[in-house]
């Protein structure tokens, strides 16, 4: 079982991650042998559905309050860049040439 | 005998007694560490200059007659995904080489407050995805047993530095069996508490509904001590639990009457190598002889619980990871335009399983795909959950083999990520049901060790850790490797 490359380039496009041509082949084979793998589960037809995926107990949630942790300053020292304050990143939109 | 050779209890009566100090401890540790590192690879960084600055502050606390704390003078190794505020943490990843967090974890705070010295950082897979120890971003770790070996993985340099001697103790995470299944590898102990039971902060996440931060060490009694002083509520993270912790460091030897283990037959089917069989029987034999009970269970949603786990945990892991975008920590690739620049980042400082795990997570939670794998995995989850809850109003604990083959050669598996995922075929189950689970070394087959593994019920550390010293004392010593 394979899953085909355009899938694999889809998925890595919602996942943000540049493949470079022979990743993109390896993977279309790889993930195809996962999920035959793990396509086991559909096997289990009889058991109940979950009402909730993780169990919380609501006693361990603090109250809603700010509490000073990490210095932020601190946190920001491995930032890539920072400029007055901020973050400096690439822009979101850029001119298309036309 | 050599200094880095004694357990914590006599290393600790040497201190106190004054037949060394802690820098000589200490010293002798890092030559040794050293030495053998250049085989290894066990150690990501060495923290040298803090370690000896350590030790001379507690020889001075101990010349001061202070209250000593539980761990005074522990060598102590800690994996490198967990974050420790004045050494670089890079989680086995290209993307963190050089990232210095500004903060402690939680079980650094406490095991510096106990009185331990940190040696250093200990290699690992990235970001904990690994069987085999080699998929960290700076090179495989080497088994003390065999060289040409894997030390399994993820906790890879955490087991291999206990086995050698370059550590005394490790601190390792455990996923899907990342702490006892290089313990198994490497013939030490692997303690994989409770989810819940120790604080996650600081932890870098992996898949949070399963990593747990737990212990490597030699002997038994010094997994007791080490969970001891991590284990407890934190504020810090909400899934940890307010329950009452034992006195685990005084409850470990005490005798147990009447257990019942529980043997169940989906651990010893197809797969298991014979060697590793023969000494998992044998150790049952001696429990037995001992007066222990037991009694063949069954559990029939196991052979569900390896293709559950490779499905909701690269499920955590594609929202996890998300993070490591190159902006506000970690290496990056500038490009002109935002998207271009995470991609960019992304493809170029991921290495090739983590990349693996985010897109296969990102499939099973994609439109047309969720229901038929991430909700039902869910589901499968709850059951298997449900197994282990129904077993357990039979059985006391129960008992398997760590792993169902010794450790394999390097470069084995590389090539077949499903033929890597099935090393943690006897493990995984534990981490999907929270359970807490200890590996004890049991013999060995073709000069390599085997790992026992003791599971017990949430919240049983008290009864796995009295359950695998009694079973420590009846196997006797367990010589570990001369590299």
């Amino acid at each position: 079982m394979s899953i085909d490359l355009a899938e694999v380039i889809k998925l890595a496009n919602l996942a943000r991650i540049k493949l470079s041509s022979i990743e993109q082949e390896r993977l279309s084979h790889e993930l195809g042998d996962i999920l035959n793998y793990v396509s086991k589960i559909s096997e289990l037809t009889k058991i109940a559905p979950v009402a909730k995926p993780v169990d919380i107990i609501d006693s361990n949630l603090r109250d809603d309050l700010v509490i000073p942790d990490t210095n932020y300053q601190a946190a920001l020292q491995s930032a890539s860049g920072f400029k007055n304050n901020l973050l400096e990143v690439p822009p979101v939109f850029t001119k298309e040439k036309s | 005998m050599e200094i880095w050779s004694l357990a914590y209890k006599d290393l600790r009566e040497g201190l106190e007694k004054g037949q060394f100090s802690v820098t000589e401890v200490i010293k002798t540790y890092l030559t040794h560490l050293r030495l053998l590192d250049k085989k290894l690879n066990a150690f990501i960084l060495i923290a040298e200059n803090q370690a000896l600055a350590r030790a001379k502050e507690l020889d001075a606390k101990l010349k001061r007659g202070d209250r000593l704390g539980s761990l005074f003078g522990l060598p102590l190794a800690i994996k490198d995904v967990i974050t420790t505020k004045d050494l670089v943490t890079t989680a086995g990843s290209k993307i963190l080489k050089n990232y210095q967090p500004s903060y402690n974890a939680t079980v650094v705070e406490k095991i510096l407050a106990a009185d331990a010295i940190i040696l250093g950082k200990t290699n690992c897979d990235e970001f904990a995805m690994g069987a085999s120890g080699e998929n960290s971003a700076f090179g495989a770790t080497c088994n003390p047993w065999d060289l040409s070996r894997v030390p399994g993985g993820s906790s890879s340099g955490s087991a291999a530095a206990v086995a050698a001697g370059q550590t005394l103790v490790a601190l390792g995470t455990d996923t899907g069996g990342s702490i006892r299944q290089p313990a198994s590898f490497c013939g030490v102990v692997g303690l994989k508490p409770t989810y819940g039971r120790v604080s996650r902060y600081g932890l870098i996440a992996m898949a949070s509904s399963f990593d747990q931060i737990g212990t490597i060490t030699r002997q038994v009694a010094e997994a007791a001590q080490v969970l001891q002083v991590i284990a407890g509520f934190d504020e810090r993270d909400a899934t940890s639990q307010k329950i009452e912790v034992a006195n685990y460091h005084t409850l470990f030897n005490q005798p147990i009457k009447k257990l019942c283990v529980g043997i169940p037959r989906e651990f010893f089917g197809e797969g298991l190598a014979a060697g590793v069989a023969e000494q998992v029987n044998k150790a049952i034999a001696k429990l037995e002889e001992l007066g222990v009970r037991t009694k063949e269970v069954s559990l029939s949603t196991i052979p569900y619980a390896l293709a559950t786990y490779y499905i909701i945990t690269p499920a955590e892991v594609s929202a996890n990871l998300a993070r490591f975008d190159g902006l506000r920590f970690g290496q990056n690739h500038w490009s002109n335009k935002l998207i271009d620049y995470y991609k960019e980042t992304r493809g170029e400082f991921l290495g090739s399983e983590v990349k693996r795990r985010i897109i296969l997570g990102t499939y099973v939670l994609s439109a047309g795909y969720y229901d038929a794998y991430y909700k039902k995995a869910l589901t499968v989850r709850d059951s298997l959950k449900k197994d282990f809850a129904r077993v357990f109003k039979e059985v006391d604990l129960l008992i398997t083999p760590t792993s169902p083959t010794v450790a394999f050669k390097l470069g084995e598996r590389l090539q077949d990520p499903l033929a890597m995922y099935l090393a943690d075929i006897y493990t995984v189950p534990v981490n999907i049901a929270g359970l807490p689970a200890i590996s004890v070394p049991c013999g060995v087959a073709n000069n390599l060790p085997v790992g026992l593994q003791f599971i017990g019920p949430a919240w049983s550390e008290s009864l796995l850790l009295q359950a695998a010293y009694t079973y420590e004392q009846v196997r006797g010593e367990f010589n570990l490797p001369k590299v």
